[in-house]
């Protein structure tokens, strides 16, 4: 377990993100609404660079012809197969137990670090 | 719940003889009597058909007798119970609704009356007409209770994918009433049906019949999609003379895009093939005849079949093969599912209840 402080906040805005190296893998940042979260580039399908996909949100789990469009902003999709995944746990929409590998983020002096 | 003793007494259930009409005049006093006219004294009602015919072997008469199919077929291969299923499976896609649905209703009185009451050993299905699915509620709600009849049927062929909403009542009326849907092929082409391949009509009859597990493909994923498990949690679907190969193919399929492209349909909440798993079934005729019984074995595993494999002859229609030869290579582990238990779990108490 290291700590590496990878950006600067102002450096990943609400709604962006960084992609860095850490340890021999991509690392991919996100700031929600001013949380951070950091997330392996790499989908558990079949292991694209899930972190470059688009950032969006997606219909909720409804009643039949209902459509409740929610989590805008906070829903990951994969650019090969469209997988989706809530950036908050990396976590897929379908199966929770289908999940792209996250790391604790820590926020002290303007700065952002991510424990690998 | 069955009592096992009465259970472990049954040797068979067939859930699919095709009774005959033989004679219409004897159905028309049936047919409500503003469209009785049009049911003919022999040749019967004016049906659109497909223009397929088997060049085998003609339908026995006696398959038009309730007594002669209880000696010559069910005694002889120790049937004890079978389900009866006609032979108008291209209902549902008559051009004119209303003489449909009056049809149907003649036709489900005389089963009562001519096969069903004065033998323990048949029971019946409400045949219904779903291009009016107004009527086919209507009927199912006439029926819905009586014991003699043990599920609700209607033909694959359709102008429309079973999942779409216009359809739905006629799923809530089975379920209000605790009765299975089945579907049979045998209308596809025939009337206002879609083609009966997804390219087109096809040019005979080997190859009408071969390519008609289409039909269930539609329907499943219509089904699936359209959310019908969700809003009918508790609706079985029996799916009549398709095989079961093709099964994990449209699973697997389907549950790979699902993972996918689950925002369009938000309400299909559990991987497709849950749903199918959970809520359809299929018949043994006519199984494929696999080159290698390891490769059947492999497929009833994938297909759950301890749970979701039913015997069935389609009596007298032994084109393919003897349906008992057909079941010959099914592990010994799932004969007795196949043959009784999964028909008492999928019918429930109703197929042993008297017939009144």
């Amino acid at each position: 377990m290291a700590k590496h402080v990878v950006a600067r906040t102002e450096e990943i805005p609400p709604g962006g993100r960084k992609i860095v190296r850490l340890e021999g893998r991509e690392v991919g940042i996100f700031n929600l609404d001013g949380e951070f979260y950091a997330l392996k580039n790499s989908c558990p399908h079949q292991a694209a660079r899930v972190c470059l996909g688009r950032i969006v949100g997606t219909t909720l789990p409804s009643n039949v012809y209902e459509f409740q469009y929610g989590q805008e902003g906070r829903i990951l999709r994969c650019p090969w197969h469209s997988w989706e995944y809530d950036i908050r746990t990396g976590e897929a929409v379908f199966d929770k137990s289908v999940r792209v590998v996250s790391y604790a983020v820590e926020i002290a002096d303007g700065e952002v670090a991510v424990t690998i | 719940m069955i009592q096992p003793a009465v259970a472990t007494r049954l040797r068979a259930i067939d859930v699919d003889v095709h009774h005959q009409i033989a004679d219409w005049g004897a159905v028309a006093p049936y047919v409500p009597a503003g469209l009785r006219w049009r049911i003919g004294r022999k040749d019967g009602p004016p049906l659109a058909r497909h223009g397929f015919k088997s060049i085998g072997a003609p339908v026995p008469a006696a398959a038009s007798d309730p007594a002669l199919v209880q000696k010559e077929y069910l005694g002889p291969r120790g049937v004890d119970l079978a389900i009866l299923t006609g032979s108008l499976l291209s209902l549902g896609v008559q051009p004119n609704p209303d003489l449909a649905a009056a049809v149907a209703r003649g036709v489900n009185d005389w089963t009562l009356d001519t096969w069903v009451r004065p033998f323990a050993c048949y029971k019946g299905s409400i045949l219904v007409a779903q291009q009016d699915p107004q009527q086919a509620v209507a009927e199912i709600d006439r029926l819905g209770d009586d014991p003699g009849m043990v599920q609700v049927l209607m033909g694959s062929a359709s102008e429309a994918p079973f999942g779409r909403r216009g359809y739905h009542p006629i799923y809530e009326a089975c379920v209000r009433h605790g009765l299975p849907l089945a579907l049979h092929i045998g209308g596809e082409g025939a009337g206002i049906s879609s083609p009966s391949t997804a390219v087109g009509h096809p040019t005979t009859y080997f190859e009408w019949y071969g390519s008609l597990p289409q039909s269930y493909m539609g329907h499943i994923m219509s089904m699936v999609t359209e959310g019908v498990f969700e809003r009918f949690p508790t609706l079985k679907v029996i799916l009549y003379d398709g095989g079961v190969f093709w099964l994990p193919h449209v699973m697997w399929r389907f549950d790979k895009n699902w993972k996918a492209q689950r925002s369009e349909t938000p309400w299909v909440k559990q991987p497709p093939s849950r749903y199918i798993l959970e809520h359809f079934y299929s018949t043994t005729y006519p199984l494929e005849a696999s080159p290698e019984p390891k490769y059947l074995h492999q497929v009833l595993e994938m297909i759950e079949a301890d749970h979701t494999l039913l015997f069935a002859s389609s009596y007298p229609n032994w084109e393919l093969g003897d349906p008992f030869d057909m079941v010959r290579d099914i592990p010994e582990s799932l004969r007795e599912h196949v043959m009784v238990d999964t028909a008492l779990a999928v019918y429930g108490e109703r197929l042993l209840a008297p017939n009144l």
